[in-house]
């Protein structure tokens, strides 16, 4: 066989076995790209119905979501009034330690002495008449008896005529005074405790508002 | 001869490039039917789905979902209140001695 023949047989070979392969790769791409189509069409559809249930259970939906974010909103303000809470707390325990101190006279800024004297003349300015029955802690009521003659006269002074101070066995209070009249209808309680109560009560939005968790 | 070879050859490459044609053919027509297929069984699962869901039934993963989504955002909102609660400590922890002072103030004084 001549060189030439041989040539244009490759050549010839050649030439269709590429629109062949022409041929198949067109046809694979467009079954790809048919079958992308029917992919993207499918998931609309799909999407389309998911679209139309979500609106047929909407009552449902919204009842999880009213559950589960109503949940997680009680669960944020508790935790912020439990922050409220121990910050008050926390404030008031620090305050009670700085009021047995200043009544066991460790602080000297404050005049415990002074305190308890205006607490006498307080109360028994409040309860009235001439004969009152003081309770107080050990200390105090220690105290109270060497210097009674001090606060007589002071009471003297400020309520009029003669007063006389009958101080009864210690009662357990971090500090203060509680008066009574010799008939026991009226009392006056003035302990530490008791005044740091009141002032919680009365005072405890303030508070919330100095310690920034108002 | 050489003529009559270069014939032969050419009527079987002719005839390779025939099967070609029918091969292409028969690829976009298995896709066609395939694409058809998807569409057609997607519309039917979508009508079953749907009807389905008018009677109250095959929802639980649509709930399912809803409630995995909704959990991420009380997740957030959780979060958010936490970042606050542990600021307003930071203030108290600042102010508390102004807080005590205050208080002390007013049990001794007021």
């Amino acid at each position: 066989m001549r060189q030439g023949t041989i040539e244009v047989e490759a050549r010839l070979i050649e030439r269709i076995m590429e629109r062949r392969n022409a041929l198949l790769s067109s046809a694979e791409a467009e079954a790809e790209n048919i079958l992308k189509a029917a992919e993207e069409e499918a998931r609309k559809i799909r999407e389309e119905a998911d679209s139309q249930i979500l609106g047929l259970i909407g009552s449902e939906l919204k009842a999880i979501r009213d559950r589960v974010l109503g949940g997680a909103n009680v669960e944020g303000r508790k935790m912020l009034v439990e922050v409220r809470e121990e910050a008050i707390s926390r404030g008031f325990d620090e305050a009670e330690k700085r009021l047995i101190s200043i009544a066991a006279g460790k602080d000297k800024s404050i005049d415990y002495w002074d305190i308890l004297k205006r607490r006498i003349i307080e109360a028994c300015s409040s309860i009235g008449g001439r004969e009152f029955l003081v309770s107080a802690n050990k200390r105090d009521t220690r105290r109270l008896k060497r210097s009674s003659g001090e606060v007589e006269k002071l009471l003297k002074k400020t309520l009029g005529g003669d007063i006389d101070l009958v101080f009864e066995a210690p009662i357990e209070c971090l500090g203060g005074i509680v008066v009574r009249n010799r008939e026991g209808t009226k009392i006056f309680y003035n302990t530490l405790e008791g005044r740091l109560l009141k002032v919680r009560r009365g005072i405890e939005a303030e508070i919330a508002e100095v310690l920034g968790v108002g | 001869m050489e003529v009559g070879r270069l014939i032969s050859i050419s009527e079987k490459l002719q005839e390779l490039l025939k099967n070609a044609e029918k091969e292409a053919e028969d690829i976009v027509a298995r896709a066609r039917e395939q694409a058809e297929r998807m569409v057609s069984e997607a519309k039917v699962e979508a009508e079953r789905k749907i009807r389905l869901a008018r009677l109250g039934q095959g929802i639980d993963e649509y709930l399912k979902e809803a409630e995995e989504k909704v959990t991420k955002e009380a997740e957030e909102i959780l979060k958010e209140f936490r970042k606050r609660s542990e600021a307003s400590k930071q203030v108290a922890k600042k102010q508390l001695e102004r807080a005590v002072e205050l208080i002390v103030n007013e049990v001794l004084m007021g």
